[in-house]
This record gives C-alpha cells, structure tokens and sequence, in this order.
C-alpha cells in the first residue's frame, strides 16, 4: 500500500526503532503507515526520510530521541510524545526487548495489551492458570485534559508474574494508553513493596495489517540478567502474537455490535469507542468482507 | 458457488475415522472457513471458525467434554454453538445470544458432511455400493469445476449427486470420489472405495497412489505423470 490518509494516524508520533538498532552506523529502511521510510542517526540526532520511488532519500520528517526509541511523524502531532517520569528515577533498568513482527492490525496488538482474561489460556501458567480465571470489576476512564484511557484497580492472581517473582501472587495492574498505537502498564513490583515495573508497547504500524511491536521493560530488578528479561518478554509476546495472527477479522471493529464483550472487557470497549470518536480509520474493520485496503 | 455445485447441496469435509473425539480441525468450504470438531461424547460439529468475544479462530481452541473451548479466554461453546461458560465471570450465565453460528454436522458412509446453506434433505445415500470404506482425503491445487470435469472424465464415470462421482478405475472394486469446493482455485477430494476388498491396506495404498496421480493430471492440464515425476512426488 502506499501512504494512508489517515490524519489521525499520520498526525501522531511513533516508534521506529530503538536506539540500539539504529545508533551502531546502520540505516533502517523500514515502513510507517504504509510509507517506505529511512531512519539513521547524524551524530546524536535521529533524522527520517520518505524513500522514494528509487529507494533514495525523500522528503524529511521530524525525528527525536526519547525513552530508548526512536520516535516520528509523518504529520503534525498537536502534542509530544506521552509523559513518563519513572524514566529519570533512580534504580531502575531499561530493557529494550526488540521490534518483533506481527502480522495483524495495531489496534488489535494494543487491545491485546489491556486485556487480564487471556492470561490462564495464552499465557498458562505465568501470568495466569486454571481455575483461578475471575476478572474482578475494575475502573476505566478517559483522562482530560491530557485525553488517555487509564484502567484502575486491576487484580489478577499470577503463578509467575515477572522474571524476579519466585511463586504466585496476586498482581495489581494499572493500564495506559495514551496515543492509538502507544501504550503501558504498571504492575506490582515483586521485589520492593509500593513500586511499580513498567511494561510498554509502541507499535509500529507499518501496514493496516502489519506491526512491528517495539516492547521495552523499566523494571527494578538488580538480579535478572539482561538476557533473561528479554527471554522473559519475548516467550510472552511470542504467546500473544499466535492469538493476535489469528483474529478475524484483521481490522479492530469499532462498533459494539461486532463482537461480544462482557464486564472484563470494559477497557478494551472504551478503547474502541475512543478510538471511535478520534475518527481513526488505520486498523480498524470497515464492514463488508474483511479488507486490509486503506 | 456454480451450478455443479448448489448452495444448498450437502458437502463431504473429511472422514469420520479422521477426527477423533477431542480433535479440532479447519475446515474451508466456497471460501468460509469453519471449525470442525468432535466432543468426548463422539458427537462432531461444524461451526463458523471464529469466537464472537474477540475473533479468535476456533481451529485452535480444544475440547473441554463435550464442549469447545476458544484459546484466547476460555469461553465454552456446547451443542448448537451457545457460550456455556465465561471464565473470566465463572457465576454469571451467558446471554442467550452469545452463539457461534453452527452448521449442520453429519456422519454417513464414513464421511462428515455440512452444508452452507438450509440443506436439501439429507446428504447423499451412498449405501447402495455396499461396504464402503474411506481411503483417504486430497487437496488439489484447481477450482472445483476443472475437479469435476476430470472426475467425469474417468473411464465409466457416472455422476451420484453433486459433487459426487463413480467409476471403475480397476477391476473388482468402485471409487467413489467426494469433491469438496475449498474455494474458486483449491478443492478437496474425500476417496472412498466399495467393494469386498476395499478395507485393507493393499487397496487403499492403490487407490492413495491413484489419487496422487489423478491430482497431477488435473492441476498439470491432463498430462500424465512420468514415473520418475511420480517419484519426486511421492
């Protein structure tokens, strides 16, 4: 495809990459919203280019560094990028776990990211296991002014909850979403009482039907091994992403008509009708037979 | 959808002996997918392969009973396709119309049978041939309309009904080939053999090396396979 004309996608920022995969002297020629683009690092600036139609540098966007990744635009964003001060504590380990390919619209990545009642099925016996699979009622609700979905009060009993975690325990969640393709979540810390870990995703979407999930982890945690935790997130995402090639239809159905939903579902509802009222189209089930086409 | 092929017509998806209970499987038919599984209690159901919560294909889920259980959350889907259980609300009852649609689902002469549409009357009698066995299922990379005219081209090829054909392909026993439309370029034929022999191994070993061959034929314009094409084949 070629350069949706989405405005709601297009005037926002994303992540591209991160900075261990583009710093090292090395172009990455990749795709945004179906736009062939170039992003490489001029000294310590990110700099990004529309390729053009012979694969040489097109028209350039604004790039930034921030949180690890790489962050552009193809638009005008009205707002930077979300807002994480746990980034300049103390005490914590950024983990970059890598861009993992998805074959499967954004939005359903990112639903599957708010979503506890998978947890015994995709994940057993980590982040949840038969017969302890009650989704306790929990808060959503669209903050203002700074206009982001928050989830509260969410409670989950997990046989393995984290890299650091030795047996089970009930986990306490909250989650953010804060731009359509951007989103994480806060969870009980196992190692030091009152903190919370973080667990991001910004996804890339390439094509209506094509992600790369850039995932990272700010985590305290002073044990683990830098291999461990990405193993960690990797066997996770792995799990989800064999739900998530696998959903029909590929687009995310904005209507609350589509599919089911129940109490458990209450975040991923309001998810849809926030997206709904942002007007966005990229991703999203457009009726008729199921159609990646812009 | 062709006229060889009606909608209401009823189509063989598989063999019976090929799914055994606890055993969940895709199924295509003109396009559509759809589950195909058999509970503890050895019923089998064709449904529509997708969970009405989040969309999720059922292909993947497992058998819980007599029950089919989505992948994604656990929902549980009984007899007819209506949610049974939701884990994430274990006291609550599902809203009655939380269904998957299903389909009709059909054991007779050995093969699954479905339809797409409110069927016909019931799938073909095929009993006449008298102790019928199932050979084997093939997918052939050709619509089934060129499936079909290769099926009546065969030497003393008589048509059953649709989709369905007979012929004396060697002496002593009847083939009895059931064509299941995959979709407009794949199709799928379910092999069966009559007759006194027809259940043992040597005559199923001729008849899968038949079926091999008829596939070459029809998806290579009616070029015979060569043996040594027929080797790198099998």
């Amino acid at each position: 495809m070629t350069k949706t004309s989405d405005p709601v996608a297009l005037n926002d920022w994303q992540v591209v990459g991160n900075i261990d995969e583009i710093s090292s002297g090395k172009r990455r020629n990749t795709r945004l919203l179906g736009q062939y683009i170039i992003v490489e690092m001029d000294g310590d600036r990110p700099r990004m280019f529309e390729a053009n139609a012979t694969g040489g540098m097109g028209r350039e966007h604004p790039a930034q560094i921030l949180y690890g990744h790489v962050w552009t635009t193809l638009g005008s964003p009205a707002k930077p990028p979300l807002e994480m001060p746990e980034f300049r504590e103390d005490g914590r380990r950024l983990v970059s776990c890598g861009a993992v390919t998805v074959r499967a619209s954004p939005l359903r990545i990112v639903e599957n990211f708010l979503d506890m009642s998978h947890f015994p099925y995709v994940h057993t016996g980590v982040l949840g296991e038969e017969p302890v699979t009650e989704v306790t009622d929990y808060k959503s609700e669209i903050r203002q002014p700074e206009d982001e979905l928050w989830a509260t009060d969410c409670n989950f009993f997990q046989p393995q909850a984290a890299m650091s975690a030795d047996d089970g325990q009930i986990s306490e969640y909250m989650y953010r979403v804060t731009s359509p393709f951007v989103t994480v979540l806060y969870k009980t810390c196992p190692v030091v009482d009152g903190a919370w870990d973080l667990i991001g995703i910004f996804v890339q979407p390439r094509e209506e039907d094509l992600c790369d999930v850039h995932t990272f982890m700010l985590v305290i945690d002073d044990v683990s091994t830098y291999v461990d935790l990405v193993h960690f997130q990797h066997k996770i995402f792995l799990q989800d992403r064999s739900i998530l090639e696998n959903q029909l239809p590929v687009g995310l159905p904005l209507s609350p008509k589509d599919e089911s939903a129940v109490r458990a579902d209450g975040s991923s509802m309001l998810y849809r009708r926030w997206l709904r009222e942002k007007g966005l189209r990229f991703g999203t089930y457009r009726g008729g037979a199921d159609t990646q086409a812009a | 959808m062709t006229d060889l092929f009606p909608e209401n017509s009823w189509y063989a998806i598989g063999g019976s002996k090929m799914l055994d209970p606890g055993a969940v499987s895709p199924a295509h038919l003109f396009g559509e997918e759809r589950v195909v599984w058999r509970g503890e209690d050895g019923v089998s159901h064709v449904w529509h392969n997708r969970c009405i919560h989040r969309g999720m294909r059922l292909q993947y889920g497992f058998v819980d009973k007599d029950r089919l259980s989505c992948r994604y959350h656990g929902w549980r889907f009984g007899g007819g396709g209506k949610c049974a259980y939701i884990p994430a609300h274990p006291d609550m009852t599902p809203p009655g119309d939380f269904c998957i649609p299903a389909y009709p689902s059909v054991e007779q002469d050995g093969l699954i049978w479905t339809t797409i549409a409110e069927p016909d009357g019931a799938p073909p009698d095929l009993s006449g041939f008298g102790n019928l066995a199932f050979c084997r299922s093939i997918v052939v990379d050709a619509g089934p309309d060129a499936v079909a005219r290769a099926a009546a081209d065969l030497e003393s090829a008589r048509p059953v009904s649709a989709g369905i054909t007979a012929a004396g392909i060697f002496p002593v026993e009847t083939l009895v080939l059931a064509l299941q439309p995959l979709d407009d370029r794949k199709s799928q034929l379910h092999v069966l053999i009559a007759g006194v022999s027809a259940d043992t191994p040597a005559t199923r070993r001729r008849y899968s090396a038949w079926a091999r061959q008829f596939r070459w034929r029809v998806e290579n314009n009616g070029t015979p396979q060569s043996n040594s094409q027929a080797r790198a084949a099998s």
